[in-house]
């Protein structure tokens, strides 16, 4: 007994040491933003010298890196959040639908349209970009979050739908048929039963959404020019933009404002993401 | 509410789930659907109920043609095998929800709401969810639902068979008892004939998506339509042998590979005649059957295995190739490989036409 105690707490002891080194490489990363972001000089790389709150400026301030100055950070900061938020909304309500056509109804080219979605899904998307680009241009998007939020919801709902859609398969026709029998209709049942049992899915597929819309950069990059439509990926990029001139500090700084909604969404609904499963490939 | 199916057929893809279904429902009646699985009564009932369109014929609530109509707008309580409650919705939501959707005034919804919550016995479990009840009192949250607005037509589809045995027997009393008191026309899907044969005004039994018959329980247990009826009806199940018809001027025999029996001809007189030597198929129930002395006009036999029912003993015997089961009283005392004599009690012998299965009872 006492030898089988000792064995797992051996192993066990092995799996920490295993993750520590193999987490390592990703900690010292976030360490050296934190540390950055606070001090103007680092000693043995991730050690603060001294404490500052300098890169922090751009919060309360217009930033001027060599001769270029930089707009405020939070108008720029409220486009990010319209572009996440609007991709989020369409992709849900756009994605409870078709799932749910998909998981319970039966009409041609279903089958079709499953199979399509996915190959739509793995097409890299920065193949599209000069095709998009004129798409946009000529039904008057270019320059404008609203054209980016199309493209980019556009790109993810296939990956949206088919999840949304495993979690409807889950749920058994006897209940949508108790709800016919008790008088709904059929928009009536999706939202007033169904809906409500799917719900730590529709987090899932909101808060992915949202992540997927607040790291967007390339669309974003490609397709908005004027500065007052800039987002949070776009403004980071330009602060690299000029070498001779970096500024680390206010770089990680940045970066790190940049990640604050991303961390607090995780610590918020990590224990009810992870008892999630993605199953449902039934069709 | 009167209940009409004519000619009904519902197909899924090449396969004919329901063919050609011809059934009256009277108002107020009690008739079970009663078949093996996949014989195409829970496809009937959702056909009822307006889940399935049909592909042919008419549905007919008393005198309208229903076939068009949602299902919403039917007026049928249902009450599903899973329950089917919702389960974001605490038990009084769920009984409420149907009056809900009435837009009936909140003050009214309680009230029912709280009646019918007694009328089950469940009023104590109101502000739980369903995870937190128990399967039987799922099972009347369910039939509360299905009852509170005061349906036309009530279908169940096999309301019972996830509850356990004990349980299972006090709920038939129940739903037959409130069946009776609310005088609502009633549905029931099930594949145990005990509980078809226990609640119910009339049975339909199915097969193959055909309506194989329809009767009273006792209709269908004396005096079977066909084989599979007579197979399918009663438990244990009907031995079935295979004879040779013989006619000796008014007296008929039944020659069997290792016996002879004889009708008297009180009983031979109710059966249609046959050609002399032609293969029929005897059938008689193991509770028409007793253990006796030597004697003519018996089947001689031995014991192959003594198996205890608890109130009685269903004996295997052996006789030749063929197996006939016999229930005896508990005082039988009988061991593997003795010798036995089966006394036939000849008001209850059947004959099946071998061809196609049917009774050869004359019809009165």
């Amino acid at each position: 007994m006492k030898n089988g105690i000792k064995t797992t707490s051996l192993s066990r002891a092995a799996i920490y040491i295993l993750l520590i080194i193999l987490s390592l490489p990703i900690l010292l990363g976030y360490l050296w933003l934190f540390s950055g972001s606070i001090s103007d000089e680092l000693e043995f790389g991730i050690v603060p010298k001294r404490i500052t709150f300098e890169n922090w400026r751009f919060l309360w301030s217009d930033i001027t890196i060599g001769t270029k100055v930089f707009p405020n950070i939070w108008p720029i900061t409220l486009n990010s959040l319209l572009l996440s938020g609007s991709i989020t909304l369409l992709e849900v309500l756009i994605s409870l639908l078709a799932g749910y056509a998909l998981s319970r109804m039966n009409f041609p080219g279903r089958n079709f349209i499953l199979k399509t979605t996915i190959i739509l899904h793995a097409f890299p998307g920065v193949a599209l970009l000069i095709a998009l680009y004129y798409v946009l241009n000529y039904i008057g998007m270019i320059d404008k979050i609203a054209g980016v939020v199309l493209v980019k919801v556009a790109l993810e709902l296939p990956m949206a739908t088919w999840m949304i859609k495993g979690f409807f398969d889950e749920i058994s026709w006897e209940i949508e048929w108790a709800a016919y029998m008790d008088g709904c209709s059929r928009l009536q049942a999706w939202y007033k039963i169904i809906l409500p049992q799917i719900k730590p899915g529709i987090a899932a597929v909101a808060l992915f959404a949202f992540l997927a819309g607040w790291s967007e950069f390339i669309y974003s990059y490609t397709f908005i020019f004027s500065s007052e439509n800039y987002t949070l990926a776009v403004f980071l990029k330009n602060l690299i933009g000029d070498f001779r001139f970096l500024d680390y500090g206010l770089l990680a700084a940045a970066g790190l404002f940049y990640m604050i909604p991303v961390i607090a969404f995780f610590l918020i609904s990590q224990k009810s993401l992870a008892t999630i499963k993605f199953g449902g490939i039934k069709r | 509410m009167e209940v009409t199916m004519m000619n009904v057929v519902k197909r899924f893809g090449n396969f004919k789930a329901v063919d050609n279904l011809s059934l009256t429902i009277k108002d107020g009646e009690f008739v079970a659907l009663l078949g093996p699985s996949g014989c195409g009564k829970t496809t009937t009932l959702l056909m009822l109920a307006g889940i399935y369109k049909p592909d042919a014929g008419e549905i007919i609530f008393d005198d309208k043609i229903v076939n068009d109509v949602l299902p919403k707008d039917r007026n049928i309580g249902m009450c599903f095998q899973s329950y089917a409650l919702y389960p974001h919705m605490t038990v009084e939501q769920n009984i409420a929800f149907p009056l809900k959707l009435k837009k009936l005034p909140k003050k009214v919804i309680d009230e029912k709401v709280r009646e019918i919550a007694a009328k089950f016995r469940i009023e104590h479990l109101l502000k739980r969810y369903p995870g937190q009840i128990s399967g039987g009192q799922q099972q009347r949250v369910a039939l509360a639902r299905a009852l509170i607005k005061e349906p036309n037509l009530l279908l169940l589809d096999e309301p019972l068979s996830n509850l356990d045995a004990g349980l299972r027997i006090s709920m038939r009393a129940e739903i037959k008892k409130l069946q009776k008191e609310l005088g609502i026309t009633t549905v029931f899907v099930t594949h145990d004939q005990t509980e078809a044969l226990s609640m119910s005004d009339r049975i339909a039994v199915m097969n193959k998506g055909k309506l194989q018959a329809i009767g009273t329980p006792e209709d269908l247990y004396m005096r079977p339509k066909n084989m599979f009826i007579a197979g399918f009806i009663g438990n244990p199940p009907m031995n079935f042998l295979e004879v040779g018809y013989i006619m000796d001027g008014d007296r008929v025999t039944l020659k069997g590979k290792n016996f002879e029996i004889s009708l008297p001809e009180e009983i031979s007189r109710t059966f249609i005649k046959k050609q002399n030597n032609e293969r029929i198929v005897m059938g008689i129930r193991p509770e028409h059957l007793s253990v006796g002395a030597e004697a003519p006009n018996t089947i001689k036999g031995e014991i192959y295995v003594v198996e205890h029912l608890g109130k009685d003993k269903l004996v295997d015997v052996k006789v030749g190739d063929d197996r006939i089961k016999v229930l005896t009283g508990q005082d039988f005392e009988g061991k593997m490989g003795d010798t036995v004599n089966l006394h036939l009690d000849f008001k209850n012998v059947h004959l099946f036409d071998a061809a196609d299965g049917n009774s050869m009872k004359r019809v009165a």
